[in-house]
């Protein structure tokens, strides 16, 4: 199925009003290039494609809502999103309308399948649409420049998160919460037994729940806070780069400290992995482990084993005529030779012994009673203090640049500071908020003192299952916990399994889409992608690099998916050099059957060189407010041709190739 | 539902002992959930359905 991005239409928005024709490879261009001046509403547009596409817009508060209202004094506004459906050349058309009420921070959600069906209330796309269209999935191919870093961040989990919400994983997960709810009603609502224990026991039960409800509640509303969190920690880091790059080589020793600390936080990481793995080494324990087994194997050195004697025999009696002193091997000697041999060796013990002596021998070879352990914690010592002293160093360079700018500018350097405090906070509350583990026997009737959501429900199901077999129904508790096991085994191997294909495809990919002798591919596929080249591991790749991994994930994981999406990306190019978006801008019409980039001024030098000499046709679409600052804009669309442009009552849609070439937007 | 998750369902159903019937009264509604189309009371009453294949299976194990 490939689904394509026809139209989209906006009136009363935060951003212009406009209809804003797409194309892809079957109509013309597979690259659609839009450029609109900042501040006019390119996060305002992808936000609402991918909520409208999804149909979570139905979900947002009405703050939410209200906060997409135009800047006029309308209180109506309008969204709307035409796909086109290509399932094995049966084509059609859906299109989703969004109406805004904003006096109330409403909206009206309908779906037009077809031009004789008409409109209908709600969100209705194809069924065979609808998983590939969840809000997880929307993410995957609808994102900003900066999710890249997100799919190869070793402390994240985008990349496994995408493959669980593309191929139902996620589902299936909630799916099995929905199980737990309904066996968890099932007994506490069927039990025929009526006695005082198992009353206190759904007491116990439904105290737990309420727990769960209230930790629970409070893990999804801090995830939502630090989701926003996080966002306004990448802005002002962008906003505080921003200042720095303005100062004498600002923007190099900004680059240099960012990156000592980053190798010095690997070093770290290196270190301490080299000492869990030696201090995994069960000789370390102690000298006298090592010198006792030595001795061990000493005694089985002079036991003289026989070893082999009784396959040897064995053999003889199976096989041969005579014994091995030449007389006939008769009836009466070989029962003597069968009741003796028990005493003796087979091959299959021998080997074993003989590996038992062999490893005693290497280990006690190897023992270096412990120096080698000195050593690496010395080393783990030493990068732990080059880590301080490089945080030091940055944290100074951070000062000075501070230091250096404008007072107005020194305010994004504290809150930038203030963020980052908040940010390590809430991750903290997170990580006590899921914590995994078991509510110890004592602490069961002392719910206040349990602080994870995931450990309540733990007590929810050890609850259930209790309150199952004391109600008679143990064949329900002992079904329930079979289906269980079932779903969660297969859920577990199926997304491993997904994760190797993805991975493997995603390497075919990087290897069609970079240039040859480029030495980069993914080692790993974790939570994250580890990159690397022929099994050594490596923490990213080049700017460009990195996007074509990206890319070439999202590829993989549509493929494997058997789906065709748009690729819509909000700051395709930021962090690559010129040479690398040149080489980008050639690529890029290969890589989809439509490729929607909204870009920004800075990205367009080398990157629209690369377009050209691809020869390929592309889109190329200018949008800017009627207002004053955009006057020289408007001065040469009134002097191009009607066609090439559409007017709204605040704004215009330029389609123009030379007018979009000539014309860069950007900061005013 | 991805032919993977198909694959390793039923190996996982075989492996603790589980019928084709059962096997596949589970793929379809976990098909059914994927696709968004089960919910309510229909969902409960296929629920009970595989619970009652289940629990028939092990009756037959002994």
């Amino acid at each position: 199925m490939k689904v394509s991005i026809n139209q989209i239409i906006t009136e009363g928005l935060r951003c212009p009003n406009s209809i804003i024709n797409f194309k892809d490879r079957d109509s013309g261009a597979a690259l659609n290039l839009l450029q609109m001046p900042n501040a006019t509403g390119k996060t305002t547009i992808i936000k609402l494609l991918a909520a409208t596409l999804s149909g979570q817009i139905r979900n947002w508060s009405p703050n939410k809502i209200k906060s997409f209202k135009s800047r006029d004094n309308i209180f109506d506004g309008e969204f709307s999103l035409t796909l086109s459906i290509d399932a094995n050349n049966n084509f059609s058309e859906i299109k989703f309308i969004v109406r805004f009420d904003f006096e109330h921070g409403k909206v009206d959600f309908n779906t037009k399948r077809s031009q004789e069906a008409g409109e209908e209330h709600g969100w209705h796309p194809p069924r065979e649409l609808r998983q590939y269209i969840t809000e997880g999935c929307v993410d995957v191919f609808c994102f900003r420049g900066d999710k890249v870093q997100d799919l190869i961040d070793k402390h994240k989990e985008d990349a496994e998160v995408t493959i669980k919400a593309f191929f139902g994983i996620s589902d299936i997960d909630s799916f099995l919460q929905e199980i737990k709810t309904h066996f968890r009603n099932t007994v506490a609502q069927g039990s025929s037994v009526n006695n005082r224990a198992v009353e206190s026991k759904k007491i116990l039960l439904g105290q737990w729940e309420e727990r769960f409800k209230l930790l629970k509640g409070k893990f999804d509303d801090k995830t939502t806070e630090k989701t926003r969190v996080e966002n306004e920690l990448k802005d002002m880091k962008e906003a505080r780069g921003g200042v720095i790059a303005a100062q004498e080589n600002g923007a190099i020793n900004q680059l240099a400290h960012s990156k000592a600390v980053k190798d010095a936080e690997m070093n770290v990481q290196n270190s301490s992995f080299e000492c869990w793995s030696a201090l995994k080494d069960p000789f370390l324990i102690s000298t006298k482990l090592t010198e006792n087994l030595y001795l061990i194997r000493g005694i089985l050195e002079k036991m003289k084993l026989p070893g082999g004697s009784r396959t040897f025999f064995e053999e003889m009696i199976e096989k041969d005529e005579n014994c091995i002193c030449g007389d006939e091997l008769t009836e009466a000697k070989i029962s003597h030779i069968q009741a003796s041999i028990e005493s003796y060796l087979g091959n299959d013990e021998i080997n074993i012994v003989n590996q038992i002596k062999e490893e005693i021998k290497i280990a006690h070879n190897n023992h270096n009673n412990g120096d080698n352990l000195k050593s690496l914690f010395s080393d783990l010592k030493k990068s732990v203090t080059a880590r301080d002293l490089a945080r030091i160093d940055e944290l100074e360079f951070l000062q000075d640049a501070k230091d250096q700018s404008g007072t107005e500018n020194r305010e994004i350097f504290d809150n930038y500071k203030a963020k980052g405090i908040e940010d390590d906070q809430l991750e903290r509350a997170l990580k006590t908020l899921s914590k995994d583990y078991k509510v110890s026997a004592p602490n069961q009737s002392n719910l206040k003192s349990c602080n994870s959501y995931i450990a309540a429900e733990g007590m929810i199901t050890q609850l259930s299952n209790e309150l199952g077999v004391m109600s008679n129904m143990v064949h329900d508790v002992e079904a329930n916990a079979l289906l269980n096991k079932v779903i969660l085994s297969a859920r577990k191997n199926s997304l491993e399994k997904i994760k190797d294909r993805v991975k493997i495809l995603t390497n075919e990919k990087i290897l069609e889409s970079l240039p040859a002798g480029s030495e980069i591919e993914i080692n790993k596929f974790e939570k994250y992608l580890q990159l690397g080249w022929n099994g050594a591991e490596q923490e990213e790749g080049s700017g460009a690099q990195n996007i074509i991994v990206a890319y070439s994930f999202v590829r993989a994981v549509l493929e494997e998916a058997a789906i065709e999406f748009p690729l819509i990306v909000d700051h395709p190019f930021t962090n690559v050099d010129f040479p690398n978006r040149r080489y980008l801008g050639s690529k890029l019409t290969t890589l989809m059957h439509q490729f929607i980039g909204f870009l920004i001024d800075t990205e367009r030098e080398g990157f629209l060189q690369g377009v050209n000499e691809s020869g390929e046709s592309v889109r190329y679409l200018s949008l800017f407010r009627i207002e004053e600052q955009n006057k020289v804009f408007i001065d040469k669309i009134e002097k191009l041709e009607e066609k090439l442009y559409f007017k709204s009552s605040n704004g215009i849609l330029c389609y123009d190739k030379k007018f979009f070439i000539e014309n860069k937007m950007g900061k005013y | 539902m991805h032919k993977i998750i198909e694959e390793e369902l039923e190996v996982a159903c075989g492996l603790q002992g589980l019928s084709s019937p059962t096997y596949a009264a589970i793929k379809a509604l976990i098909s059914r959930k994927l696709d968004g189309e089960i919910s309510g009371a229909d969902l409960v009453n296929n629920l009970e359905r595989v619970y009652d294949l289940i629990k028939e299976d092990m009756s037959h194990e002994g």
